[in-house]
């Protein structure tokens, strides 16, 4: 009696052990500045988004993985790799593309992949009319739904497009367009929302090495690893991202061991990081191109000399130091330097005020004008690089008058073209010059706020995206680059990179074109 | 002309007074003085020298964008004044009659007028005023008229407080026995009777507004940048508080003290100085 | 049986809630109106901030049906009445949640703050200003006069700044400045939503420390800089009370001293409530900026955000359930101060 009492005694701290699995090295605990807005993968895609969506959904095809001499992972632009497909097959005419899905893929929920899931998962993208519907008719020019997807069988999906695209098959590579796990769905659907949309903005169902357990928006999100992940079980079981938007926070928090991982902190945070031991920063060039906008079809932003002139007064070296503290380089293209045909043999702008005082004779305007430059609410770089430019641009007569706006108000004024001059951080997630281009330069593109206009520009560009000949493709988007950089409808600034700060047992860090963090790579010693 | 001389004199004679009208005059000077005070200009970022502490180049040190402290500290003063005032002017302006007029008659008009107060005031305070100045734009007038908004209310309450114990004195029916219309006896009998403690609410609501305007231009709905205005300089400062960065937030926030203690001691002077119960010399 | 005598029959507190009640609906219609007007003036379009890169005039249209941002401000206005009525808030824009979800989730954190706050407020102004008034010439005097000029000068949020930094910075004695607990502690499980008492109740102390520590700095903030006004006002109707006949009287009859305290503090009462309720009303605005420095997950930041993103639903939201508190709070002042004060006739 006694001993099976000690017996059960002993015991019983191990009968305990599945509430323990979850150890501190298990659980990965980050701080961010916001809390994805929605769960479902149609809704617009924002950088917090764009994180979930990696960790969460899974797509068709991936890019293989490379380790850089920094010791990060890196996608391999140029091998394309299967992720739900197994295979795939791309027709010679680039017209089709056929997927042969993995088996033995489980989701989150326990339910294998199978080709309904791909077929459900087209069709709801496609009559939600919001992602899916933008790639498909934007990029793949589809029209017709029917003629487009077709289940082959129960493990085979074909698309095929009514033009030759280059992008064929990279495209598939965006976590936008995930694949969901329709048994999932299915029981959640109602009449009132066929496609269950209310259901999936706060949960999560999908293929993905994690699943959504705790959605708490504007303060934490919880990621639980999904033990039946084709690649393997998650390192990291547990994932809380806690929200907190101000920078100085996420730094403290890091400091004080409150958590793992700090996101987009700023760079004199970073670099008073990078003295402290305990901590690493890990760095990546990344894709953002930050730059200046100005509206091209207002006054007096109409004359190319003048954008030219604002470009001539951006004291760039001091920003680089001052702002920056060396982590960023200067924008040299409209195209991120990690994207094939990126050049920059046609950037010659310096810090010449004599020059730009020039530019501004020879258009009219010797003493200067006055004008309006816009930023977002709440962000602390854009606000001071806005005072720095303000002063700038004064010393050639241009007087800047600065608008701190609600991003929304920001966006409305820039998308209807009437605001002067204002911030714009972007990066496009698939690595192409031609897709980049496209969104910002193209001057049928929605997107195009400067409202830059070249035929030539835009003739490049469409054949760009319909051609599959490589080398006119690059020569192509070299001479758009020029053109860009002769006629300069921004004001190129910088590149600000991308840095993680964790703590210093946190490894297997890896950088992806959103700029989402990967959770799956990323382990404690 | 002996009313003033005597008021300073009373002020004289009580340290805490005195003390708020040296303050005041300090903001004077400073406003008026501004540029031969100041060692920089206001609003010349200088990327390379920011963030640095107190020191002989830059007495208070310099903010994030490499602004020099002080000199955006005496400027402010123009700024957050000149707003204040203004916005407590036009409050004064239009609530005293208004005050008048719902004190004076009673009826639904008035029971409306006061709940239209009752209204404002019961909305948050500063989300209003962001509302507010979102909708209006952010430049200095927009945000003086968004708090005389706010402070109408608090006028009128104050002279319809008086006008209702007032109008059924006698010397008012006297008044109106000798023909006065009501225009002539609420200005002209029952205003000049009411008016004091509107005038010790002036100092008082200056204080409120210097203290309003700071905290909209902290949360970002207040003045827009560089002006240099005391608010906006803490919240500039705010963010590299944690980081041990003490200079940029606290001397503004010193300024704000200083400039609010002084309107504060100079409503209560006031107000002693028309307290029927002091002994007079 | 006229209607004054069966009026007169019905106990005083009853007659002092039915005569404030018939204000307050056509008010919160007020309220829920020029809300919904104002905030329908605020400028930026949500749908385009929403979809960014994905604008196309489809998926705009779209998304503007979708959000019910479509129809003229009268039909718009009308629908969310009537969801009003029902209860339904409508869907915040940014967080994907119903508003009411929102805010009830946010509630908690605010009131906890704001609960703590005022009783500290209350203790510390009461405390000093009878003190002063009753020891004249003592330490509680001088400290009440340099108070209560000061306090009515410091601007909160430079308060909370600087408490920061030296307590948490500085000295690392304060618990660090971001959220209601520390992220590692489960939060404790939710019966009334305040983190201390449920983490009373479930018997957690981990989460009790931390919870209060992460309270502490907030507290102090909003108490520093309101308790002066309590305070000031506090003192002067003590004064008056204190040197009032009747308590003279009680001294010359030989009641003990703090028998005539507690008598004098009762008939000071009524202007007090009022300041009471007033605080109560000022610091849900002042909750504002503190909850953004602390990252308190609160109402007030949630306004913040909600005026910053344009997000229609959740500022009218909060405005309506402020709104509302805020004239409860002055109902139940009112209510207080007529129960004071015998010699107010309802």
């Amino acid at each position: 009696m006694q001993t099976a009492l000690g017996a059960l005694a002993l015991a019983a701290p191990f009968a305990g052990q599945p509430a323990w699995a979850q150890s501190a090295e298990e659980t990965l605990i980050v701080a961010g500045p916001r809390t994805p807005e929605s769960l479902d993968q149609e809704y617009p895609p924002t950088e917090a988004a764009h994180e979930l969506r990696r960790n969460v959904n899974e797509r068709l095809l991936t890019y293989e993985m490379k380790k850089g001499e920094d010791g990060i992972f890196y996608e391999d632009f140029s091998k394309v790799a299967g992720a739900l497909a197994e295979s795939w097959e791309v027709a010679p005419d680039f017209k089709s593309i056929t997927f042969h899905l993995r088996p033995g893929v489980v989701s989150g929920t326990g339910h294998p992949l199978d080709a309904d899931d791909v077929m459900w998962s087209f069709e709801r993208g496609w009559n939600l009319k919001s992602n899916f519907h933008w790639y498909m008719t934007q990029i793949l020019k589809i029209e017709d739904f029917d003629a487009a997807f077709d289940k082959i069988d129960d493990m085979t999906v074909k698309v095929s497009i009514p033009n030759a695209s280059p992008l064929l098959e990279k495209l598939w590579i965006n976590s936008d367009l995930g694949i969901l796990d329709s048994d999932t769905m299915k029981e959640h659907l109602t009449d009132a929302d066929p496609w269950g949309q209310r259901w999936l903005a706060t949960n999560s169902a999908s293929f993905g090495p994690y699943k959504v357990t705790k959605y708490a928006p504007g303060q934490e999100i919880i990621y639980e690893a999904n033990p039946d992940y084709y690649r393997g079980a998650p390192k990291l079981k547990k994932v809380i991202f806690r929200e907190m938007p101000t920078s100085a926070n996420r730094l403290a928090a890091l400091q004080a061991g409150a958590v793992d991982v700090a996101e987009y902190l700023s760079p004199r945070e970073l670099s008073m990081l990078g003295q402290m031991p305990g901590v690493t920063i890990n760095k990546v060039f990344g894709n953002f191109v930050h730059r200046v906008e100005m509206q091209n079809e207002t006054p007096p932003f109409d004359n190319p000399k003048v954008r030219l002139a604002l470009n001539y007064l951006v004291p760039r070296d001091e920003i680089a130091k001052a702002v920056y503290f060396d982590t960023a380089r200067p924008t040299k293209s409209p195209i991120s330097e990690i994207y094939p045909a990126f050049t920059e043999e046609y950037y010659n702008f310096g810090n010449d005020v004599e020059k730009a005082k020039a530019l501004l004779a020879e258009a009219g305007l010797p003493d200067g004008f006055k004008t309006e430059l816009g930023y977002r609410t709440g962000d602390q770089l854009e606000e001071e690089l806005a005072v720095i430019l303000k002063t700038a641009f004064a010393k050639a007569g241009v007087d800047v008058t600065l608008s701190k706006l609600p991003a929304s108000t920001l966006v409305e004024r820039y998308t209807k073209g009437q605001i002067p001059m204002y911030f714009f951080r972007d990066m496009a997630i698939v690595p192409d010059a031609a897709y980049v281009a496209n969104l910002w330069l193209n001057s049928n593109s929605l997107i195009d706020y400067s409202r830059f206009h070249s035929d030539e520009v835009n003739e490049l560009i469409n054949s760009a995206l319909t051609s599959t000949e490589e080398e006119k493709r690059l020569s192509d988007m070299k001479r758009v680059q020029q053109i860009t950089m002769e006629n300069a409808p921004w004001i190129f600034l910088f590149n600000p990179g991308y840095q993680l700060a964790t703590r210093q047992n946190v490894k297997g860090y890896s950088w992806y074109t959103p700029n989402g963090n990967a959770w799956f790579d990323f382990y404690k010693e | 002309m002996s009313q003033i001389r005597n008021f300073i004199t009373f002020i004289l004679s009580r340290p805490g007074a005195a003390f708020g009208l040296a303050l005041l005059l300090l903001q004077v000077v400073a406003i008026v003085f501004a540029p031969l005070l100041a060692t920089h200009a206001p609003t010349e970022a200088d990327p390379l020298a920011s963030l640095q502490p107190p020191s002989g180049a830059h007495w208070l040190g310099t903010d994030v964008s490499g602004m020099d402290i002080y000199s955006r500290i005496i400027y402010a003063t123009r700024v957050n004044l000149l707003i204040s005032i203004v916005a407590v002017a036009v409050a004064f302006v239009i609530g005293v009659p208004v005050g008048l007029v719902v004190g004076y008659y009673r009826g639904w008009a008035s029971t409306f007028v006061m709940r239209v107060f009752d209204f404002i005031q019961s909305f948050p305070v500063f989300v209003l005023g962001m509302a507010l100045v979102s909708v209006m734009g952010q430049e200095i007038w927009n945000v003086a008229i968004v708090l005389a908004v706010l402070f109408v209310p608090i006028f009128a309450r104050l002279i319809r407080a008086e006008a209702l114990s007032l109008r059924d004195r006698p010397f008012i029916a006297a008044a109106r026995c000798s023909g006065a219309t009501d225009g002539q006896i609420m200005f002209r009998h029952i205003l000049p009777n009411a008016l004091t403690p509107a005038i010790v609410q002036i100092s008082i609501s200056i204080g409120m507004a210097i203290l309003l305007t700071a905290g909209l231009s902290f949360i970002g709905a207040g003045v827009r940048m560089p002006l240099p205005e005391w608010g906006l300089m803490v919240s500039v400062g705010s963010q590299q508080m944690i980081l041990g960065v003490w200079w940029v937030a606290l001397f503004p926030g010193l300024a704000i003290v200083f400039s609010v203690l002084s309107f504060a001691l100079m409503a209560d002077a006031l107000r002693d100085y028309v307290d029927p119960r002091r002994e007079r010399a | 049986m006229t209607f004054s005598t069966t009026w007169r029959r019905l106990p005083r507190t009853l007659r002092i809630v039915l005569t404030r009640l018939p204000m307050v609906v056509p008010q919160m219609l007020g309220v829920i109106f020029v809300t919904f007007m104002l905030v329908r003036l605020l400028p930026g379009d949500p749908a385009l901030l929403m979809l960014g890169n994905m604008a196309t005039p489809e998926s705009i249209a779209n998304l503007r049906e979708q959000l019910g941002l479509d129809g003229s401000p009268w039909q718009q206005f009308v629908h969310y009445l009537g969801g009003v009525l029902q209860g339904d808030l409508g869907v915040s824009l940014f967080t994907s949640n119903p508003v009411a979800v929102d805010l009830m989730e946010r509630a908690p954190a605010t009131l906890e703050l704001i609960f703590y706050a005022m009783i500290l407020t209350i203790l510390i102004a009461v405390a000093i200003a009878v003190l002063a008034v009753v020891r004249p010439g003592g330490i509680a005097d001088y400290i009440s006069r340099f108070y209560g000029m000061a306090a009515g000068a410091i601007p909160d949020f430079w308060v909370g700044l600087l408490l920061i930094f030296f307590l948490f910075s500085t000295l690392g004695i304060a618990a660090a400045p971001f959220g209601r607990i520390d992220p590692m502690i489960a939060a404790p499980p939710t019966v009334t939503g305040f983190y201390t008492f449920d983490a009373v109740i479930a018997g957690d102390f981990a989460a009790l420390r931390s919870a209060a520590g992460r309270l502490l700095l907030p507290v102090l903030t909003l108490t520093i800089v309101n308790a002066g006004a309590l305070m000031k006002m506090t003192k002067t109707t003590f004064a008056e009370i204190w040197r009032a006949d009747f308590i003279r009287h009680q001294r010359a009859s030989g009641l003990s001293q703090s028998r005539i305290v507690r008598n004098a503090l009762r008939n000071s009462l009524p202007p007090i409530i009022t300041l009471i309720g007033f605080l109560v009303g000022f610091l849900l605005g002042a909750a504002v900026l503190v909850e953004t420095i602390f990252s308190w997950g609160g109402l007030g930041q949630y306004a913040v955000q909600a005026v910053t993103y344009s997000d229609y639903p959740a500022l009218q939201g909060f405005v309506l359930v402020a709104a509302v508190f805020i004239l409860v709070v002055y109902l139940i002042v009112d209510i207080l101060y007529e129960l004071a004060d015998p010699r107010i006739q309802v």
